[in-house]
């Protein structure tokens, strides 16, 4: 399963005043933590930094990318600073994220072509967050069809079902499952992803239902996931759900993980 | 009375919708004033729940749940309120801005506002400058409430602020801002009249404006 970790994010003071100060040593260590704890990928935002975001992403990827061989997943709308982090990134990259939007579209996915990115797709518009299943899959499958014009091969496509907190509606997580499930009955080879700790909002001991929650959606067909992976609790489920779901041949992650003592 | 009453109070704490009709009657039967169940019995208890909530006390669900109660229990109980003895406290427009189509917390806030006693006119989300302009004139509200969840969207604040400026209606309404990425600073900077960082501070910060 892909973990993206979600740590560097301007909405955060603390990366806010790292990016403001071009701390690197920071922010690097950030990205090794993360890596460190489980995460195969990093997300990076500077969103909150306006008009310097695209002069971050590209110092950003430079940073992380100079000491580790991690993709990164550019949490970006703009188009010219999504190039501008792409152009300078080695390996992979992930774009994160185009939704039902013209010009998000047209701008954003050339890049993910040209670029061989990945890319994630929001199951929403602009204008509207759809709260029914309905909604959401027709959305998924419109986007799928309008990103495959691009030439992006599916297994390049990951669809964000989109997940809401329980507390306001405990039929959430089962809209969320049910997404996934239909998204990979219908096209196999397209990904799904989730942003996991949304399911939580609003409730005592977050860890937990983010754990529970991560270890049913990789049941139901997740292919991966943005959470912080400095969350034990959810990294330790996971092992244990790849080993029961057949995903851990002879249980070997499971019990390199165990000698690390990593499974507390 | 008094023990009557504090059912009711439990009730509506606990979120048993499906008691408090029942509950509402007995006080009824006994010739309990309506407007004193509404003051004692709800708006009492919505305050608490408010104050709880922000203290982690209590979570969304529960709040959820209470509110809830105290609608079931409302329904009842409106046809018994006098209009000049039922607690009207003002009048407030809300939504979302435009941009922005987030609305769980701008759903609490109004359901705060209601609890306390208020007349909710929710616009919903994604909200134009132009809608609330037409709502601040048509609806004569005391209180404007914005939301914006989404950085990108704060500034949209300001234009609806400007708008009402233009429109010649800015001192007809007290301006309260809300929402994650806002800060009392930002409020400050674009003129809004108060911040609240959440939905029973909103009330608290709207009696002040309004003087109670």
């Amino acid at each position: 399963m892909l973990i993206i970790g979600e740590n560097i994010n301007s909405s955060s003071k603390k990366i806010l005043q790292a990016l403001q100060e071009q701390d690197a040593a920071f922010l690097l260590n950030l990205a090794k933590e993360q890596v460190a704890a489980g995460a195969n990928m990093i997300d990076i935002n500077a969103a909150k930094r306006l008009e310097h975001e695209k002069g971050d992403l590209e110092w950003l990827v430079k940073v992380i990318q100079a000491e580790m061989e991690v993709p990164i997943c550019l949490d970006c709308t703009e188009a010219e600073a999504l190039e501008a982090g792409l152009k300078v990134h080695k390996g992979k990259a992930m774009i994160n994220s185009v939704c039902k939007d013209r010009v998000r579209l047209e701008t954003i996915l050339p890049l993910a072509a040209q670029y061989k990115a990945s890319v994630v797709a929001l199951a929403m518009s602009e204008e509207n967050i759809p709260s029914t299943v309905e909604e959401r899959l027709q959305i998924s499958l419109e986007l799928i069809k309008t990103i495959r014009e691009y030439g992006v091969p599916d297994t390049d496509i990951y669809i964000d079902p989109l997940v809401f907190p329980v507390a306001v509606d405990t039929d959430n997580a089962q809209k969320t499952l049910t997404l996934i499930r239909e998204i990979k009955g219908t096209f196999p080879q397209v990904r799904t992803i989730i942003g996991l700790s949304n399911i939580s909002y609003g409730l005592p001991k977050r860890d937990l239902i983010n754990a529970v929650f991560l270890s049913i959606a990789r049941y139901a067909g997740l292919d991966a996931a943005l959470l912080n992976p400095f969350e034990k609790k959810v990294l330790t489920l996971l092992k244990a759900t790849e080993l029961l779901l057949g995903n851990d041949e002879y249980c070997r992650n499971y019990l390199v993980s165990y000698r690390k003592r990593e499974l507390a | 009375m008094v023990d009557i009453i504090n059912k009711i109070k439990d009730a509506v704490m606990s979120g048993q919708a499906d008691q408090i009709q029942a509950l509402v009657k007995e006080a009824l039967a006994a010739d309990v004033k309506a407007s004193d169940i509404l003051k004692e019995g709800f708006i009492a208890v919505m305050d608490e729940v408010g104050e709880k909530m922000s203290k982690d006390e209590i979570f969304i669900p529960e709040v959820l749940a209470a509110a809830k109660t105290m609608q079931t229990g409302l329904d009842l109980l409106k046809p018994y309120l006098v209009e000049s003895e039922s607690e009207y406290t003002g009048k407030v427009v809300i939504g979302s801005v435009k941009g922005d189509v987030h609305d769980i917390g701008k759903n609490m806030v109004c359901m705060m506002f209601e609890g306390a006693g208020f007349e909710v006119i929710d616009l919903g989300v994604n909200v134009p400058d132009e809608e609330f302009v037409e709502n601040v004139k048509n609806q004569q509200p005391q209180i404007l409430a914005l939301s914006s969840l989404y950085t990108p969207t704060m500034l949209a604040m300001k234009d609806v602020i400007d708008a009402l400026t233009d429109a010649g209606l800015r001192d007809k309404v007290k301006i309260i801002v809300g929402g994650a990425p806002v800060t009392q600073l930002f409020a400050d900077d674009i003129g809004a009249d108060g911040y609240a960082p959440d939905a029973s501070k909103a009330v608290l910060k709207a009696k002040e404006l309004l003087g109670n």
